[in-house]
């Protein structure tokens, strides 16, 4: 009984380092989508001159997921109209992106968008898409350059933790 | 007007003042424009009068902004052209005019901000008000290329409307004909991602928000119809529109503004497609309670039929 209790401790440790590289791989994945929607938004915007329920609703059904489903979901709320802002439904559809290995600080350049567009000509809608679209590669570039350490970080943690465990309960 | 015309009014008001207004518009086809003004409440223009909204309180600078967030869908850049001609069309048809504070560049209007001042006018699609029009447009099972005019608020594009209709499904006077709609400010057909929530027969095709000038040759280009019907034109490049389109022998139905025949006639332009005859019919409209109510009928010399 003890030796399946220190198995199972053990096993979840593994799993807890090895969880945190795959997050920090699904993290860049998702930014790297990101930039793609930021991409697609210019051109819903820039060239089809498209109002934002109905750029969002194309993107939605273009894009993989947390993002097709981020923009589904807003989508379906601005045409409810229920009354409230933009910003409000971008928070609200958020939901999308738990599990995504995107985080707070990635959440919250995104959401600048939320209570950004709308506003003003095509050319302020663009010029804020590009900023985002700079600010995104740059975290793009500084995550890919140390992923690889990182993910061997967390799973030699992993595998260093599960070794402890087994350790200090024998 | 349909329920959802009605919802789709209701959806660009601000929140506060939607279960008023609700209460207002639901079932009463007598109200034909709302008038939001800041600092005043709403008032309804109901068969020609203005009245306050029962249950309205003054708006404040918020509830206008919220409004222009609703009538642009959050889009206020998708309308840059239309706030600049100081009207956009809102889904279901309804025209939603703006004022406030102009912003020039060289001489023109760059944009319209601090919208104070907005007036909706609620488009209402009335089954055969045209019917008895029909036997005048035809001659021998032909259609003859036909302008209607009227002082602004007469029901020129409700009774446009109709004929459309009614000329694409075909009547007793004639049979079904392809119908091409150019239709600019999005009244007639009322497109919701370029579907039409009017109905304008089973024998049209829409081109949605296009410049006349340039949509009516896209559409004898593309759509090959036998009729061209186009909304509210004007003097210069439309009326040069309409005599190209004529030249390609296609009936044209339009629909232009002028009191009566004879202020119509003092525009240069319309008296220049009177001299080639390039319409068969002029129909002067008259508002005496019924939407698109005709009181004189001319034929293209300007003699009177009715």
């Amino acid at each position: 009984m003890r030796f399946v209790g220190i198995s199972i401790m053990a096993a979840a440790v593994l799993a807890l380092g090895f969880r945190y590289s795959l997050n920090a791989r699904k993290r860049i994945r998702n930014l790297r989508l990101m930039q793609t929607v930021l991409r697609m938004l210019k051109g819903e915007i820039g060239f089809s001159g498209r109002v934002l329920e109905e750029a969002f609703d194309d993107i939605s059904r273009r894009v993989e997921e947390p993002f097709s489903e981020f923009f589904a979901g807003i989508s379906r709320k601005m045409q409810n109209r229920k009354g409230d802002g933009l910003a409000q439904l971008w928070q609200e559809s958020e939901d999308a992106f738990q599990g995504s290995g995107l985080k707070k600080e990635d959440l919250e350049l995104f959401r600048k968008l939320g209570s950004e567009l709308g506003f003003l000509d095509v050319d302020m809608q663009l010029r804020t898409l590009e900023l985002l679209e700079v600010q995104v590669k740059e975290s793009v570039e500084h995550l890919e350059k140390n992923c690889e350490a990182s993910c061997r970080m967390y799973q030699s943690l992993g595998i260093l933790g599960a070794l402890t465990v087994i350790v200090v309960m024998l | 007007m349909k329920d959802y015309q009605m919802e789709e009014i209701l959806h660009v008001l601000p929140v506060r003042l939607r279960v008023s207004a609700e209460q207002e518009l639901r079932g009463n086809r007598q109200i034909q424009e709302i008038r939001l003004r800041c600092g005043k409440p709403v008032k309804l223009l109901e068969n020609g009068r203005e009245r306050m909204m029962q249950g309205s309180t003054v708006l404040t600078a918020g509830d206008m902004q919220e409004t222009m967030e609703f009538v642009s869908r959050f889009s206020m850049y998708a309308y840059e052209e239309e706030i600049r001609q100081g009207f956009l069309t809102i889904r279901g048809g309804h025209r939603v005019g703006i004022a406030g504070k102009a912003v020039l560049s060289q001489g023109q209007i760059r944009t319209i901000r601090n919208i104070s001042f907005i007036h909706i006018r609620i488009a209402c699609q009335y089954r055969d008000c045209a019917l008895g029009l029909l036997p005048y447009l035809y001659e021998n099972g032909r259609l003859r290329s036909t302008l209607i005019f009227s002082a602004p608020g007469q029901g020129k594009t409700t009774l446009m409307r109709d004929l459309i209709r009614l000329v694409s499904d075909g009547n007793a006077f004639g049979l079904p004909e392809t119908v091409a709609v150019v239709d600019e400010r999005g009244e007639l057909a009322a497109c919701d991602q370029g579907v039409p929530q009017n109905d304008l027969g089973a024998q049209t095709d829409v081109l949605d928000g296009c410049p006349k000038t340039l949509g009516m040759r896209l559409m004898l280009r593309s759509m090959a119809p036998s009729v061209l019907a186009v909304d509210e034109i004007a003097e210069g490049s439309d009326v040069d529109a309409v005599f190209k389109a004529a030249g390609c022998g296609c009936v044209l139905l339009a629909t232009a503004h002028g009191e009566s025949m004879d202020r119509l006639l003092e525009k240069e332009g319309f008296r220049r497609l009177k001299q080639a005859r390039v319409f068969d019919r002029y129909i002067q409209l008259e508002n005496e309670g019924a939407p698109g109510k005709w009181s004189h009928i001319y034929n293209g010399e300007g003699g009177k039929l009715l």
